[in-house]
């Protein structure tokens, strides 16, 4: 018989010990969303929760000396959706966050529990990927920042807060999603982009990351190749969005709804990003 | 008909009310719900509650070999213990007691009940199911209306003829795994003839797929034996009295066994009529010797209860040369999963499965309306029920009608709408027929649209019954100081029915609504009822409070001097009421009243959206609803029900489906059922066209199942009218219609 236990240090050193003693059979309580939803699916609890809203200082969003934005892994969703901060120096997540749930959900999601549940479908990670962003974690090997593209929570792992530089005035990102059904399945993909303008006009460099129901945020770098260089006209953006549904395409099969849909996203989300960079810096 | 309701000394207090209905009134309950003070099921401290918890079916259909709960029997903290083995023969249902309170020998769904526990805590029970061995016989499953109607189709209740019916007579069905059967037939002789003679025949096959109520408090319930041996039920159940009768039903005891406590809920939409949990409670409380709780998580709800039916309507129908209708033939088919008994309707076949074309004149007229058992979550009612899996059909077929005539589809629509006197698509008559003076609002107020390319219109148009069934009783205490306090069974799930009684009854006699408390009691004390629902509760609610309002008034009137005017004043109660108050009681019977049948709403949407031809996503930019509203009792309340389901509609049309693959329900959550949010929402207009012409007091007609059916088929038209892709199932949802325009390409 599992009975789950929460406990609720009062310090982050508290909350690894607990963590790292208990290993596997131990994990983070932040927003409590996740795990409701896994009880509804019939899935188990971890026999200890480690309930982090006693410690101090998890919350929030500052801006550190390097004009970057460091957002506490316990801030609600609302809260950074919010934030001015956020919405000044970076647009992007605003975009990517408002598009979680709904108001009430996004009142009690945490970004942290939103990232460390590494549920595919999450919007926030392929923005936070797009926009370079870093992240802090403690363990029992002391705190490291490492960056999130890749990042797979390990046992005895706490975020602590997310490392978001500033948008540069060169730079314009945009978010879009599409629902997608495949078979029975309800589902939907998104596309997180960024595109970085050189100073003759061209795309210096750019990021195009996948949300998909299947598989983690990550990186597409066909898409990306297709842009390197290039001016961020309709057709480039085309090629590029091409690409990318080419890309899941490989993975799933031609005529894939779910690459049909990427490929849809991508360029819409290009198209924006791309009027976004023309009206910033010219 | 001409309603007047005279007070009973002649004099028409008709303006006077309504009048006095223009003022919108908050619900009383509305402050307590809003802060969480109120004390839903599942929240009521009862001292010493072990939970309950069930073991379901893992598999479709199966036969019960053997079920070994000896172990479970033996962990510390557990209760009690029940398998099929100590239930059978229980059974329990709305109207057909066909479903097993726990299966003894065979498993009709994924989430059948095999057996259930008692225990202290409910990390406890859950040990104990899992505790449990089974030993199943795997069955062939009917997994699809297809099977279940063939010929040679499994026979899944072999005892389907001894099973009881409640309050009257089954009606015969043509095979055992036919649920019920529905035949309206108007000058069938001439059917073939007429569509051998006619210009036009259209044919098509919609299919509208399994919804869910998506009431936010899920359903609950506590069960506690009494000291004499009595048992109180507290229940999130809306027609208390129903659950009652049931639960003696499949217990075989008198219904004054039960005291059922159905006082607060919060959230109906049809599906808090039907109960599950509060019989196998009633089972473990006896056998524990103790009160148990059960409350239902959303995947429970999405798999365990009820679900709206799914279905397969084919349509056929056959115009004259000027687009006039002559003959329509329907075939319905409803999936009614494993159980009947979350129908109450006495045909056991969702009422609007012959609606699909009912707002028409139609003279020769086939419907053939069944639904079916097949081994799935059962089938129940849902807000409207079949009415949005047959009025999308219908509709999406009108417009269909419409283009092989040449006509425009609201030219088509006027040109056949039910005229006063005529009989509709659905065999019968109208009090008043008002699908003309609708059509006309609906070309009035439709905006004044600049096509561009990507732009639809789409148009609806439905009717819908105001609601019949038993009577309503209400019991009032007068106190001298003029306060009225009004006893009922009635619960207020939502609809708005405490209001309507406080309103009609101050009209009635003739005092501030302040003055009026509505004091909602358990089946022990209220007078019995059908329950709220079934677009009947504002029409009998309202002629109740009036009738209330006459017999205070009458027994006021015996106790003063002729010449002395009846008032509700202190001055004049002081001199008859003592410091007992003055207890009156009135009813209201819709099955004897005069003139309360055949009343109908009628309702058109028109839907004006663009469709982004490479993604398939719609958005909406103007949903107009013409409705044909009687007296309004309370605008708020009016309102909200009308744009309420306007809102449930666009869920239905666009979002909503349960998947069920293999027999299992996929969305375990409303993740994965989404429904609509604020932000979903396009502007909503609302047209009303009154009239005082309806059963309830003062012209008082329904509006909370009037606007969710025309919502769907009014943008599958709009679809069909931008695109011209016919999407002929539901939900039109962008990935459905994004793949079905490639196709096109």
């Amino acid at each position: 018989m599992t009975v789950t236990r929460v406990v609720r240090p009062s310090d982050v050193d508290g909350a690894i010990e607990v963590l790292a003693s208990s290993r596997s059979t131990a994990a983070p309580l932040a927003g409590g969303v996740a795990w409701m939803l896994e009880q509804a699916r019939g899935g188990t609890l971890p026999a200890v929760l480690v309930d982090l809203s006693a410690i101090p200082g998890l919350s929030g969003v500052e801006r550190s000396s390097d004009g970057g934005l460091t957002i506490g892994a316990m801030t609600r969703l609302a809260a950074v959706e919010r934030d001015p901060l956020v919405r000044e120096h970076a647009p992007g997540l605003v975009e990517a966050v408002h598009a979680v749930g709904s108001v009430r959900i996004r009142q009690q999601v945490t970004l942290g529990g939103n990232i460390a549940a590494e549920v595919p479908r999450h919007d926030p990670p392929p923005m936070l990927v797009a926009l370079d962003a870093s992240i802090r974690v403690a363990g029992v090997g002391g705190e490291r920042e490492t960056p999130i593209v890749g990042y797979t929570r390990s046992s005895g792992d706490l975020i602590l807060d997310v490392r978001v530089s500033p948008t540069a005035p060169t730079s314009a990102v945009a978010y879009r999603t599409l629902d997608v059904t495949v078979g029975s399945r309800v589902a939907r993909v998104g596309a997180a982009v960024r595109l970085d303008r050189a100073e003759d006009g061209t795309i210096g460099s750019s990021r195009v990351v996948l949300m998909a129901p299947d598989e983690g945020p990550h990186r597409c770098p066909e898409a990306e190749a297709e842009l390197a260089g290039m001016v961020a006209e309709p057709s480039t953006i085309q090629l590029a969005a091409r690409a990318a549904e080419q890309a899941v395409a490989s993975r799933l099969g031609d005529d894939h709804d779910d690459a049909i849909a990427t490929g849809i996203i991508v360029r819409r989300a290009l198209l924006v990003a791309a009027d976004r960079s023309s009206g910033v810096a010219r | 008909m001409t309603i007047s309701d005279p007070r009973p000394d002649g004099v028409d207090r008709t303006e006077a009310a309504i009048a006095a209905f223009r003022s919108p009134e908050a619900r009383p309950d509305l402050i307590d719900k809003v802060t969480g003070r109120t004390r839903f099921v599942a929240d009521r401290p009862v001292p010493g509650a072990l939970v309950g918890a069930v073991l379901t079916s893992p598999v479709a259909h199966a036969r019960i070999r053997a079920v070994d709960a000896d172990a479970a029997r033996r962990l510390p903290g557990v209760r009690a213990v029940l398998t099929g083995e100590d239930l059978r023969g229980r059974r329990f249902g709305r109207r057909l007691l066909d479903r097993p309170v726990l299966c003894w020998d065979r498993v009709r769904f994924v989430g059948d009940r095999i057996a259930a526990v008692a225990a202290d805590s409910e990390a406890i029970a859950r040990a104990a199911l899992r505790a449990i061995r089974l030993d199943l016989e795997p069955l062939p499953p009917l997994l699809d209306l297809e099977t279940a109607d063939a010929d040679d189709a499994p026979i899944l209740h072999p005892e389907w003829a001894d099973y009881r019916y409640l309050d009257g007579t089954r009606p015969p069905v043509p095979h055992p795994n036919v649920q019920g059967h529905q035949r309206v037939e108007l000058g069938v002789g001439g059917l073939e003839a007429a569509f051998a003679s006619a210009a036009v025949v259209v044919e098509g096959t919609y299919r509208a797929p399994r919804q869910h109520a998506a009431h936010l408090e899920p359903h609950a319930t506590i069960v506690e034996p009494l000291p004499d041996g009595r048992v109180r039920v507290h229940s999130t159940n809306k027609a208390p009295f129903s659950l009652r009768a049931q639960l003696a039903a499949a217990f075989g005891d008198a219904p004054t066994t039960y005291e059922i406590d159905a006082r607060a809920i919060g959230g109906d939409f049809g599906a808090k009529g039907y109960s599950v949990d509060e019989f196998v409670a009633v089972a473990l409380a006896r056998a524990a010797g103790a009160p148990v709780r059960m409350a239902m998580g959303i995947a429970e709800e999405l798999s365990e209860t009820s679900v709206r039916h799914a279905a397969v309507i084919h349509l056929r129908t056959a115009l004259d040369a000027e687009g006039r209708i002559l003959a329509h033939d329907a075939n319905v088919r409803f999936d009614g999963g494993a159980y009947a008994g979350a129908k109450p309707i006495p045909s056991l076949v969702p009422g609007g499965g012959t609606s699909a074309l009912i707002a028409y004149h139609v003279p020769i007229l086939r419907i053939d309306a069944r639904a079916l058992y097949t081994t799935t979550v059962p089938g129940g009612h849902v807000r409207a029920p079949g009415e949005v899996q047959g009025v999308f059909a219908g509709e999406s077929h009108v417009d269909e009608l419409a283009r092989a005539a040449v006509l425009d589809p609201l030219t088509f629509r006027a040109l056949n709408g039910v005229r006063p006197g005529q009989t509709g698509g659905n065999g019968h008559g109208f009090v008043e027929a008002r699908a003309v003076e609708v059509i006309g609002a609906m070309r009035d107020h439709a905006p004044s649209a600049t096509r561009t390319p990507g732009h639809g219109r789409g148009l609806a148009v439905s009717a819908r019954h105001v609601g019949v069934g038993g009577a309503y009783g209400l019991t009032a205490a007068v106190e001298r100081d003029g306060t009225v306090t009004v006893t009922t069974g009635l619960v207020d799930q939502g609809g708005g029915v405490h209001t309507v009684i406080r309103r009609v009854l101050a009209v009635g006699l003739d005092v501030a609504p302040e003055r009026i408390r509505i004091r909602a009691t358990t089946t022990d004390e209220a007078t019995p009822d059908r329950g709220v629902g079934a677009s009947r509760s504002t029409h009998l609610a309202s002629r109740a409070a009036l009738a209330l309002a006459d017999a205070i008034h009458e027994a006021l009137a015996e106790r003063l001097p002729p010449d002395v005017p009846v008032a509700l004043e202190p001055a004049t109660l002081e001199r008859l009421i003592g410091p007992t108050p003055l207890v009156v009681s009135a009813s209201y019977d819709s099955e004897t009243a005069p003139g309360a049948r055949g009343h109908h709403d009628f309702s058109g949407c028109v839907v004006d959206l663009s469709v982004d031809a490479e993604s398939g996503e719609v958005r909406i930019h103007d949903l107009l609803v013409v409705v044909d509203v009687g007296t309004v009792i309370n605008p708020v309340a009016h309102r909200g029900q009308l744009i309420g389901g306007v809102v449930f509609g666009l869920g239905q049309a666009l979002l909503e489906e349960i998947p069920v693959v293999d027999g299992r329900v996929l969305p375990t959550n409303l993740d994965a059922y989404r429904l609509p949010r604020a932000t979903d929402v396009p502007p909503i207009r609302v047209v009303e066209l009154p009239t005082r012409i309806g059963p309830g007091a003062f012209g008082a007609k329904m509006a909370g199942e009037l606007t969710n059916s025309v919502v769907a088929p009014a943008i599958a038209n709009a679809i069909a009218d931008a695109t011209g892709v016919r999407l002929r199932e539901l939900p039109l949802t962008s990935a459905r219609l994004r793949t079905a325009l490639r196709a096109t390409r």
